[in-house]
């Protein structure tokens, strides 16, 4: 992992230019939001979430996040079927604020073009740079 | 009234939008992206002259939201943040700030630097003003503010206890009458439950305002802020932010009414969003995609602004 200014970038994971993370875990791929989002979008207190089942699509919206700072769709870096979704930020939506990365991921779905979609998100090379952009704009 | 009367007669259509049309504002100080609009990172953000300071920490706030602005605690500062934004395609700004003890925001030796802002960059510049006298409202009005933005509060209790202040209602009354006189659009905010989830002063608060023919009313709401004394305290029910939205619209029906940014979020601020359209406010801050789509469905106009919704004077003329 590095560091950005004080934001993590984690190895091993994609990142979708909406500000989301997604890591592939077997045929899985656990989705949720960067350290950099979670830290612009100040405290977060309500995030809506589809159901198990739900299909999502790659840049479409599939829930909304609010926060101090922010009311936002959240947008999915892959398409696939919700497998699990993470009950626990009903009532503690601030896990994604104090571990992104960790306890606050998003959904875990079952990916239904799961290369193709890769190609169209940042790996982390490509993910360091666009941080950096990020901490240039301030 | 009680509060099950109310709602059903905003439901039947009681209370409906004269205009035909809706305005609805996503200034940068909140990210807001959905399929209708998506603000811009510096449309207009909020700056905080006075950094996260602020004397009064009251307990519904504790100086948490400062946090969320851009820090500017020097005129010269000032002037690069809003030169930066102005090169960055910002229309302007809100400049906003702690309070010192006596609820005034510490706007005087920034008055000069406003004005330069005003003529030299030709943003659009709303302030967060706290309580004024006629000096400090004068000299706002002489520096081209495009609008004062005062929360008004109706209770002396609520004063004393929540803001921590030695001043009255009658200092609130003061302050509107200074902007009225000298001149300046100025826009009052009533925070909606900000007595412990209760209400308590607003409606005597909607009724010193409508003394002085404002140019809007903005109704906000508590919500309970982590890291805040009353964190745990459950915000007003939306069906009490509609009655303030409603008593706003008729003691002064030619005087736009809008629900403002500041309000308990998730499912709260749906209930809340749909029944301020029912209610026939004239614009939203914010709006949740539900109230965007029941404006449709009553065939209001609806439009999107980028600036602060404290410029809906700007917008609809009543």
């Amino acid at each position: 992992m590095v560091k950005v200014e004080d934001c993590e970038v984690p190895e091993n994971l994609y990142y979708h230019k909406e500000y989301l993370w997604a890591k592939v875990e077997g045929d899985k791929v656990k989705i949720g939001m960067i350290d950099f989002a979670q830290k612009q979008l100040n405290d977060i207190v309500y995030v809506e979430l589809p159901s198990a089942g739900d299909e999502v699509t790659q840049n479409e919206p599939f829930g909304t996040l609010e926060s101090v700072k922010a009311v936002s769709d959240l947008i999915a870096p892959i398409s696939g079927t919700i497998e699990t979704v993470n009950e626990e930020l009903e009532s503690k939506p601030e896990l994604i604020n104090e571990d992104p990365y960790g306890e606050g991921w998003l959904i875990i779905v079952t990916p239904t073009n799961l290369d193709a979609d890769l190609k169209n998100i940042l790996d982390f090379d490509a993910a360091v740079a666009w941080h950096k952009e990020l901490a240039q704009e301030g | 009234m009680p509060k099950k009367n109310l709602v059903t007669l905003i439901q039947r259509g009681a209370f409906p939008n004269l205009t035909g049309k809706i305005q609805f504002y996503a200034p940068s100080f909140v990210y807001y992206k959905n399929k209708y609009f998506h603000s811009s990172h510096s449309s207009f953000p909020s700056i905080s002259i006075t950094g996260s300071s602020c004397a009064l920490k009251c307990q519904h706030c504790n100086g948490k939201v400062l946090d969320t602005m851009l820090s500017a605690p020097s005129p010269e500062e000032l002037f690069n943040v809003c030169t930066k934004l102005k090169e960055d395609g910002a229309g302007g700004c809100l400049i906003s700030g702690g309070c010192l003890p006596d609820g005034s925001v510490p706007l005087d030796r920034f008055m000069d630097v406003i004005a330069k802002i005003k003529k030299n960059l030709g943003l659009t510049v709303t302030v967060h003003t706290g309580i004024v006298n006629f000096s400090t409202a004068k000299l706002l009005k002489e520096a081209g503010v495009d609008a004062a933005l005062i929360d008004i509060i109706g209770s002396d209790e609520t004063i004393h206890k929540l803001y921590n202040l030695d001043i009255k209602v009658k200092d609130y009354d003061r302050s509107l009458k200074a902007f009225h006189d000298v001149g300046i659009p100025f826009v009052p905010h009533v925070l909606a439950g900000l007595h412990y989830g209760e209400l308590k002063g607003e409606f005597e608060a909607l009724k010193i305002i409508a003394k002085y023919s404002p140019s809007a009313v903005i109704t906000i709401a508590f919500m309970p802020i982590r890291g805040t004394p009353m964190e745990k305290v459950p915000p007003p029910e939306p069906e009490d932010i509609a009655k303030i939205l409603v008593t706003s619209k008729l003691l002064m029906p030619n005087t736009p009414t809008v629900l403002g940014c500041m309000r308990p979020k998730g499912e709260h601020r749906k209930k809340t969003d749909l029944l301020a359209v029912r209610t026939g406010v004239n614009g939203i801050a914010f709006p949740v995609d539900e109230a965007i789509q029941l404006a449709e469905s009553l065939n209001l106009k609806i439009s999107f602004s980028s600036l602060c919704c404290s410029q809906i004077f700007e917008d609809i003329h009543l």
